[in-house]
Order: C-alpha cells, then sequence, then structure tokens
C-alpha cells in the first residue's frame, strides 16, 4: 500500500531522477519522509526552496545539466511558479523534467481551490492524469519519457483525494541508472531572447501536434465498451467515481489530457448516443472536446467546486440533484487550531486587545483566525501580508496607526521580502510583525533559511531574520519573545504610533521543534472564578471542569501566557511533573 | 465492498488505527484504498479516514466513502462520532465510538456550545452502536497511547477479515518497543466488543 505522493516518489526514484525540490507544503513533506526512510536516499538529493519559483528554477537547472528533475507544487504554489514554466515551456528541456501540481477541488487544505490543468495549457505543457497510485508510478515514469522524447516541461496533475490515498500496489522496478549528459557550450536555444518570440510559439506548436499524435496512441488512455446508452469521459480520480456510479456504461479514460487524444475520443462519442464528461473543478476535457465538435454533458450537471464522490455523480448525473453539499448540522465546528503553548498565540492576543487592524499571511498563524482569538481581518496569499497592509495605509490614510501587517518567517522567507523592500523604498510608515518560529509550522515543520538545518539532515547556514531586515534598510527593527505579554504589548503599541516603518520579530522557535524537557506545566488554583479570560487565548490545553478552568498537564507546554492574562491570579505553575 | 469512516480530533492517532485496518486488509487478500486525512486538520481540527476494502475479489474504485455508504464508523471522539452519523448506511450501519469528550477551545471560550446528552443523540441516529472506554482499556494493556489499537480490536469483531491477520498488522504498525503492548490493546478491545456483540 502506497500513498498516491509516494508513488510520486518511487516513480522519480525509479526513473533515475537526481533531484527533487519543493517549496514546504503538506504533498511534498510526505514525499520527502517517504524517500527519507530508502538507504540508499542520497542517490535522489531533496531540496526544499523558500518558494516554488526557485524550486522549479532549481529543477531546469538540473535539467539543463541533462539531469532528471522533479519539483512537486501545490496548485497555488504552481502560481508562485508561473514564470519558469512558462519560460522552461518556450525554451525546453534537456534532461526530463517533471512538475506534479497536488490541486485541492475542496479547498480542504488551501484557501481557494484553483485548477493547474488551465495554466498547463496555456503554457503547451502536456499534462498526464493518472487516478491511483500504481498509475501515479507508471505516469511519472512515462513523463520522463515524453519530457526528453518532445523536449518540454510535462505536468503530472494530481488531486488531494489521489495524493494522501492508499491503494494496493504491484512490486516496482529498480531504478534507471541515467547517464549524465554533458553541458553543452553556449547552446543557443537555451538562452531566450527577446524577438524570438514567434519562432518559440512555432516550436511549441509542432510539438503539441506531435504529442497529440502520441496521445492517440498512448497506452495512458482506456476505452471500455459496453452500453451504447452513455458513454463517460473521465480522468484522475473521477474516473474512479464514475467507474462506481456508473455501472454497465462505455468509459473512456483518459491519461493523457493535454493535448486531447482527438482521434480516440472522436471514435468513442461514435459508438455512444450521449458523452458524459466527468472532471472536478474546470471543464478542461470538456473544452477540448466541444472544439473537435463532440457534442458532450458535463459542467451543465456537475458542479464545479468540491470533491466529487460516486454519489455525488449519482445524484447529479441520473436525478438532476444539485450536489456537493454536505448535510447542514448544528454541530460546533472543530476548525483546526494553534497548538498547545505556541507562543505566537500572544501577537494575536495582543493585536486583538489593541483593537488592531490585522493583514495576515498564509500559515499557523491563520489557525488563529477562528474564535476565540479571532484575529485577522484579510488575509490574501503567501507573502501577501506586508504588501496589503501598505496597500491598505495608502488607500486609506484614516486606517495608518491602526493596520498592522502579521507574517510568519516562512511566508515573509517565501516572497514577502520584496513587500519590506517597497515599503522601504517608499519611506512607508507602518507596523509589521514577524512570528519567527524558525520552521514552516503550518506543513509539518520544515526548515527554511531562518532555521538553521535542512533535509540533508545537517546544520546548515543560517539567515539572521532580524539582521536581513535591518539590512533592507528598516531602521526600527526590534527582537521580543512573544509570550511576554506586557513587553510585547508596550512594543507593538510605541509601533502603531510611531510615523516610521517598525518591524517586530517575535521570536519562539516551533514547539514541535523543542530540544529538551519543556518547562513545568501550570494548574488553575480554587482562586479562579470561571471568568473565562485565559479562555481568550484559544489555547487547546485549557478546557472547563467543575465551574472552573482546568489545564490539562500533559498538553501544556508552560507558555505562562494563561497566568499573565489571569486577573485573579488563579493560575500557577505546578512544581512537579 | 466494506466501507469504513474513521474520525477523530487531530492529535488523537487516527492515523495509526488507518494503518492497521489497512495492512490487515491487505493480508486478507482484499484490495484495498484508505483516504487519509493529511494536512491542516492535524492541528487539532476534525479529521475524517476513509478505508474500504474488497469482498471475494472484487476491486475498490473510488477510495471515499460516499455520505450514506459506509458500513462502519469508528470514532475516537463523540462529538466527532455524531458529526460523521451521516456517512453510515440507514439502518444497518454500526459504530463504535470512544467514551471521550474533547471541546473544542471555541466552545471553553465560550463562542459555542458542546451538545449535551451526546450519547442519546449517537444512539437515536445510530441504533446500532457500541461505547467504549477506549483510554481506560489501553491503560490496562500498559499501553497509555494505544487507544488506536484498542478500537480498531473492537471494530475487528465487525469486520469480515480472517482473525490471524490481525496480530500482524499491528505489530507492523507500530515501532518494535510498542509491538507486545499494542497487540495486548487490541486483544483488549476485541474482548470488550466481543461481549457486546449481542446488544450490537
Amino acid at each position: 500500500m502506497m500513498l498516491g505522493i509516494e508513488a510520486v516518489a518511487e516513480g522519480a526514484y525509479a526513473a533515475g531522477v537526481r533531484l527533487f525540490t519543493s517549496a514546504p507544503d503538506t504533498a511534498s513533506a510526505e514525499a520527502v519522509a517517504y524517500l527519507q526512510q530508502r538507504e540508499d536516499a542520497d542517490e535522489l538529493r531533496m531540496e526544499l526552496a523558500p518558494n516554488e519559483k526557485v524550486a522549479l528554477e532549481v529543477a531546469y537547472g538540473a535539467s539543463l545539466s541533462g539531469a532528471r528533475a522533479l519539483c512537486v507544487v501545490s496548485s497555488s504554489g504552481l502560481n508562485a511558479a508561473a514564470d519558469p514554466f512558462f519560460a522552461g515551456s518556450a525554451i525546453g528541456v534537456r534532461g526530463g523534467l517533471v512538475i506534479v501540481a497536488v490541486d485541492d477541488p475542496g479547498g480542504c487544505a488551501s484557501r481557494w481551490s484553483q485548477d493547474s490543468r488551465p495554466i498547463a495549457l496555456s503554457a503547451c505543457v502536456p499534462v498526464l492524469e493518472p487516478s491511483y497510485s500504481h498509475e501515479i508510478f507508471v505516469a511519472v515514469v512515462v513523463a520522463y519519457e515524453l519530457s526528453e522524447r518532445f523536449d518540454t516541461p510535462v505536468l503530472v496533475r494530481l488531486t488531494r483525494r489521489l495524493a494522501f490515498s492508499r491503494s494496493s500496489t504491484v512490486g516496482y522496478g529498480e531504478r534507471k541508472q541515467k547517464n549524465r549528459w554533458t553541458y553543452l557550450e553556449k547552446p543557443e536555444k537555451f538562452a531566450l531572447r527577446e524577438g524570438r518570440a514567434a519562432r518559440q510559439h512555432d516550436i511549441q506548436a509542432e510539438r503539441m501536434r506531435q504529442l497529440a499524435e502520441y496521445a492517440d496512441e498512448a497506452a495512458l488512455n482506456d476505452a471500455q465498451m459496453h452500453s451504447a446508452e452513455l458513454g463517460v469521459v473521465s480522468s484522475g480520480v473521477c474516473f474512479e467515481y464514475a467507474q462506481e456510479a456508473f455501472p454497465g456504461a462505455s468509459f473512456l479514460k483518459l491519461g493523457i489530457t493535454h493535448p486531447l487524444p482527438a482521434a480516440t475520443v472522436l471514435e468513442f462519442a461514435s459508438q455512444v448516443n450521449e458523452v458524459l464528461v466527468v472532471e472536478e473543478m474546470e471543464p478542461f476535457i470538456e473544452n477540448q472536446m466541444r472544439e473537435l465538435g463532440v457534442p458532450c454533458r458535463g459542467k451543465d450537471l456537475l458542479p464545479r467546486h468540491g470533491e466529487f464522490s460516486a454519489d455525488l455523480l449519482r445524484r447529479a448525473a441520473l436525478d438532476g440533484e444539485e450536489g456537493g453539499t454536505v448535510p447542514a448540522n448544528d454541530l460546533p465546528e472543530r476548525p483546526p487550531v494553534m497548538c498547545a503553548g505556541c507562543g505566537h498565540r500572544g501577537i494575536l492576543h495582543v493585536l486583538r486587545s489593541l483593537r488592531a487592524r490585522v493583514i495576515g499571511d498564509l500559515g499557523c498563524l491563520t489557525l488563529g483566525s477562528f474564535e476565540p482569538l479571532g484575529g485577522m481581518d484579510a488575509v490574501l496569499c503567501l507573502g501577501g501580508a506586508v504588501g496589503v497592509a501598505h496597500g491598505l495605509d495608502h488607500g486609506n490614510p484614516d486606517s495608518a496607526g491602526r493596520t498592522v501587517a502579521v507574517t510568519g518567517d516562512g511566508a515573509l522567507l517565501h516572497s514577502g521580502i520584496p513587500a519590506l523592500q517597497h515599503m522601504i523604498s517608499h519611506n512607508s510608515p507602518g507596523t509589521v510583525i514577524v512570528a519567527e518560529n524558525e520552521a514552516v509550522g503550518f506543513t509539518g515543520g520544515q526548515p527554511h533559511s531562518a532555521s538553521g538545518w535542512n533535509l540533508a539532515g545537517g546544520s546548515s547556514k543560517r539567515t539572521d531574520l532580524a539582521a536581513l531586515i535591518r539590512a533592507l534598510g528598516a531602521e526600527s527593527v526590534q527582537v521580543v519573545d512573544p509570550t511576554d505579554l506586557g513587553g510585547l504589548r508596550r512594543v507593538v503599541e510605541d509601533a502603531m504610533r510611531s510615523n516610521g516603518l517598525d518591524v517586530i520579530v517575535a521570536r519562539r522557535p516551533c514547539e514541535h521543534l523543542r530540544l529538551g524537557e519543556a518547562p513545568l506545566p501550570f494548574t488553575v488554583t480554587a482562586n479562579c472564578r470561571d471568568c473565562g479570560a485565559c479562555h481568550s487565548l484559544g489555547c487547546p490545553a485549557i478546557g472547563r471542569s467543575g465551574g472552573r478552568a482546568e489545564i490539562s498537564a500533559k498538553a501544556c507546554v508552560g507558555c505562562s501566557m494563561c497566568a499573565q492574562v489571569c486577573p485573579h491570579d488563579a493560575i500557577d505553575r505546578r512544581e512537579a511533573r | 465492498m466494506i466501507s469504513i469512516i474513521l474520525t477523530g480530533v487531530g492529535g488523537q492517532d487516527v492515523q495509526l488505527a488507518c494503518d492497521i485496518l489497512g495492512r490487515a486488509a491487505v493480508a486478507a487478500g482484499a484490495d484495498t484504498k484508505t483516504f487519509e486525512d493529511r494536512g491542516p486538520m492535524q492541528h487539532g481540527g476534525s479529521l475524517v479516514y476513509h478505508v474500504r476494502f474488497g469482498e471475494a475479489g472484487e476491486d475498490v474504485r473510488s477510495p471515499a466513502v460516499s455520505r450514506g455508504g459506509a458500513d462502519v464508523l469508528v470514532a475516537f471522539e463523540e462529538l466527532e462520532g455524531l458529526r460523521c452519523a451521516s456517512y453510515l448506511r440507514e439502518g444497518t450501519g454500526r459504530a463504535y465510538i470512544n467514551r471521550l469528550q474533547l471541546r473544542p477551545p471555541a466552545v471553553s471560550a465560550g463562542c459555542a456550545e458542546y451538545p449535551e446528552d451526546l450519547e442519546e443523540k449517537i444512539r437515536a441516529q445510530i441504533p446500532r452502536c457500541l461505547f467504549l472506554d477506549g483510554q481506560m482499556l489501553a491503560v490496562q494493556a500498559h499501553a497509555p497511547r494505544a487507544v488506536s489499537a484498542v478500537l480498531i480490536g473492537a471494530l475487528a469483531v465487525d469486520l469480515p477479515l480472517p482473525g490471524d491477520v490481525w496480530m500482524d498488522a499491528v505489530a507492523d504498525s507500530v515501532r518494535p518497543a510498542f509491538q507486545s503492548v499494542s497487540q495486548a490493546a487490541f486483544l483488549l478491545g476485541h474482548a470488550a466488543a466481543k461481549a457486546a456483540e449481542a446488544v450490537i
């Protein structure tokens, strides 16, 4: 049994990939954890880049050297990597270059959901869509052959349900030992220059024509003729749902969805009375089929958002029901929360008490955007807090002095630094709080350049975040411990009052990276009047029992913030564990 | 086809339960698929794992269980059990519920209310359900963190898998130092459910 994302790693390994790059995200973390278990893991070097643009550039560089390279991104990560993605397609590759994108149709693990296939369409990049773990393995291996044969990056598109599904697998082959090519001196092809765009487009068009011929012969597609009444065209995990939902129907499973295997599709459509296209998110296959002149149904019956299921397909396609809704109930929600004792909740607590307008970023701090911390007024995208806050104050000067940008160190190092440069070069006032926890905590604690360690397992050189921000030109940079609520509040108040740019680095390592034992936990004494002040921290270690607050000695890591906010002196440190 | 939903709260070891179950089904020769709840929900949110395996050589297609399509529900926490009740087949679906109530921080802060009389509400929606104290049984087995093994032990009573696949499935899913205590926890859960089989 293997997770889909593990099958990506296994496929890359078998294909002789030398370099695997990614930015920290949930899917790549699983692939990394899987590959690290291998004894010969060092044959396949794994690197986490600060962002997806760098990750793909590094992978492209490896391809240029003749080595095979893999870059794994989430769908919004492909946006960040769009520049090298488009340019890499225009120029072509040497060693096979495969990008695996993990889309999230339900927006379950991301803030919004986006289909990465139309990006590949714009970029003239072929798209493979396997349906379960073993096919993912095969698709990755085939993708490298296609990449080198047709001189193009290849996108293998997964969805969350595929990446995190485990299925029975058959044995896998040996690692292919691929000879490295020698570096080609001054190859005209690889230096993209102005004035050559038209030629590049001709090359891309010819490549897509040849790929379309290949697509019609590819073993990746599979037509299963049964009833002539209904013919279902599908790909990815949707093919699995559709087979369950429409027993007896004819099926055309597309392993390659761009370019569409036109002859295969036309032949299939000619043999059935009605064609139904089953795909999550955008009508990607459907639109291409319409261009071929194949009448079909699809998004007129099926939703454009959310994850499908066999049940949803049955109800929507056969009964005409609006699908995709989860039955409503009046149960209290249980969203993910900031961890017990995470010191960075102190930032949100202080900002709430100061009634600040909080422009947040993505990462663990967004877990504090739910009640009771309720910490964020707006969050746009990863690395976006500083730029958005600056624009807000510019657009509405009345809000200046109230607006605070809050970003984690991972988000700042991902793509927030240029926004700080922007503020500095425009002499902009403002308050920026950087929660420095020394890792990308949200996706499982991956390292970044201010962590001091990397995936290779050893210590690494380290970015001094406060010094970096000073070097950019920010004059007021203060480092504080966010669990010192009084001290933090004073620093933030001063910053909000000042007319300059104030950057506050709230430094406290992620609790999950703690070396050695945590300080002694806290406990509630008989002084407790159940006033609820401690609960405003939203700490999962604090519960309620018998008319007073109760602190779980198991969960408490001794951060002391609840004792600081208690107005009745009813929270003490335990004397022993 | 047997479809199972495992639910709990991020931080509880639902992953381990899923691993044991998947290994047992594969060892029994069944085509098996799981859908695992990786990602942000692991930070204290509601977790929902799906496990499906075929009977008599049947292939599993969708890795996800449809609403109203689950044969069995295993809940590590009562509120999450009630939340997932709609996954069960009406009338025939069974549930194994760990006797544990975890209040979300928003409830402790007074921003939301934890439902009262949860057991009654669960029994009203799922007539065939068994409550068991997984924590107590795990402590009895000297494996306080092996609630997963206890609950899978109970679930095993309900599944058409041969009895000899479970001990290895448990052992292969945990570190060597925890193998025998985890197996003991499995057996205590199994015995508790066996004793109550007539009830459910």
